[in-house]
């Protein structure tokens, strides 16, 4: 009973150990890389975790957690050396399941705007004979827009700093995409690393068809890797879609703390570029 | 790999796989411009995803001689090939220069264009005319 009552309060704690699509760039992870180019796009975002855990172990099966995200995201390309990014999560609906002190089922949400990240990706691309591509590496903050409430809420409401690099390339035919990323807190949140790794077809002019895959690793011992399809279609110039669903393989959570883990994630995704 | 061409099938697109030569590019620019004077094929080096292209058109088309009754807003995109066609004001000289400047702000590099010159389509480098990388 002592130790579900430690765990508990940790449950509370905690803040979590969210992907949410942190690695990846308005417009689709694509656009623009004109001079001048600018864009918004808004996606809308499902994340289920199946059990409460600790550790590598399901501590309390079927204890699960629901977000629904909508993301509303924007960037300007000055060159195509330099571009700026925001990104800003608004909280449809957040439930959480989890155990008080007297290891009692109870029920958690959560509902409102997370926090504001800012990043200026800085690329250096080549062109070739048949293939194009770009490194960069992408200086980001969060912004915390709320105050730490001490009980469950989705945002981090700290202030963080991150920094990423990425390569990428492309032929007609093919699509390949790299990044390793991480992140520091202001305060004792644990600082994590991330890495991608994705591959597509060009499977017709409009429509690429990507295989996805992220690691992300923090400190106590977590661990997770997802991986899942994502389909980008452009309607027509201005107007571009996507779909993606990653399903975690691998899900470690802390060992200290009790979190939700073995998730699944499904985001649609509307984008308008200029 | 296997993975992502059985969800291909499954969207009933059929990639093709068969890498551009420049022999593959000079047939396609002489079915492109097909006689007619009043128009011009770029290869824009670097060209080979069309929505990562649109900055093509969007700069391109603002330019005083590209004639936006051809095509989409005067600009044809095959990034198949990496070339593209424009449609050319016939009271307008090609100005290659703002062509060049417009292809290196929307992230590519021109190389080089063809052109009907009365008999056969002929191929242009940009720096053999002077007009260097903006």
């Amino acid at each position: 009973m002592k130790t579900a009552s430690l765990i508990a309060r940790l449950i509370l704690a905690s803040s979590g150990f969210l992907v949410q699509l942190q690695a990846d760039q308005p417009i689709m992870n694509m656009m623009p890389r004109w001079n001048g180019g600018y864009g918004i796009q808004t996606l809308l975002e499902n994340s289920e975790k199946q059990d409460l855990k600790l550790g590598d172990s399901v501590y309390a099966k079927g204890l699960s957690e629901q977000i629904q995200t909508l993301h509303v995201q924007g960037v300007y390309t000055w060159t195509r050396a330099v571009r700026m990014t925001f990104k800003l999560p608004y909280t449809i609906t957040a439930r959480r399941e989890s155990l008080n002190d007297q290891n009692e089922k109870i029920v958690e949400k959560d509902q409102g705007w997370g926090d504001l990240t800012l990043a200026l990706p800085l690329k250096r691309y080549f062109n070739l004979a048949t293939r194009t591509g770009n490194w960069s590496i992408t200086p980001q903050i969060k912004v915390p827009l709320g105050q730490d409430t001490k009980r469950y809420q989705v945002a981090d409401r700290l202030w963080a700093s991150g920094l990423s690099l990425g390569y990428e390339t492309e032929t007609y035919q093919y699509f390949f995409a790299t990044s390793l990323g991480g992140w520091i807190y202001e305060s004792d949140k644990a600082a994590h690393l991330n890495a991608s790794l994705d591959i597509g077809i060009n499977a017709l002019d409009y429509l690429q068809v990507l295989w996805e895959n992220d690691l992300k690793y923090g400190e106590f011992g977590r661990l997770s890797y997802a991986t899942g399809p994502a389909i980008y279609w452009r309607w027509q110039d201005h107007v571009h879609s996507r779909i993606e669903w990653k399903h975690e393989l691998i899900s470690k959570v802390s060992q200290r703390n009790a979190e939700h883990g073995n998730s699944d994630r499904i985001s649609i995704g509307i984008g308008f570029v200029f | 790999m296997g993975a992502l061409l059985s969800l291909c099938a499954s969207l009933g697109a059929t990639p093709q796989f068969k890498p551009v030569t420049e022999a593959i590019r000079d047939q396609a620019a002489a079915d492109h411009l097909a006689a007619q004077a009043n128009r011009i094929a770029i290869y824009a080096k670097g060209f080979v995803c069309s929505s990562c292209g649109i900055g093509l058109r969007i700069h391109l088309k603002k330019l005083p001689q590209v004639d936006d009754s051809q095509f989409d807003h005067g600009v044809l995109m095959d990034a198949s090939k990496q070339l593209l066609v424009l449609g050319i004001k016939a009271d307008r000289q090609i100005d290659r220069k703002s062509l060049a400047k417009a292809i290196f702000k929307a992230g590519y590099e021109s190389e080089y264009y063809y052109q009907w010159n009365g008999h056969k389509t002929q191929r242009h480098y940009f720096n053999q005319e002077g007009v260097d990388q903006p």
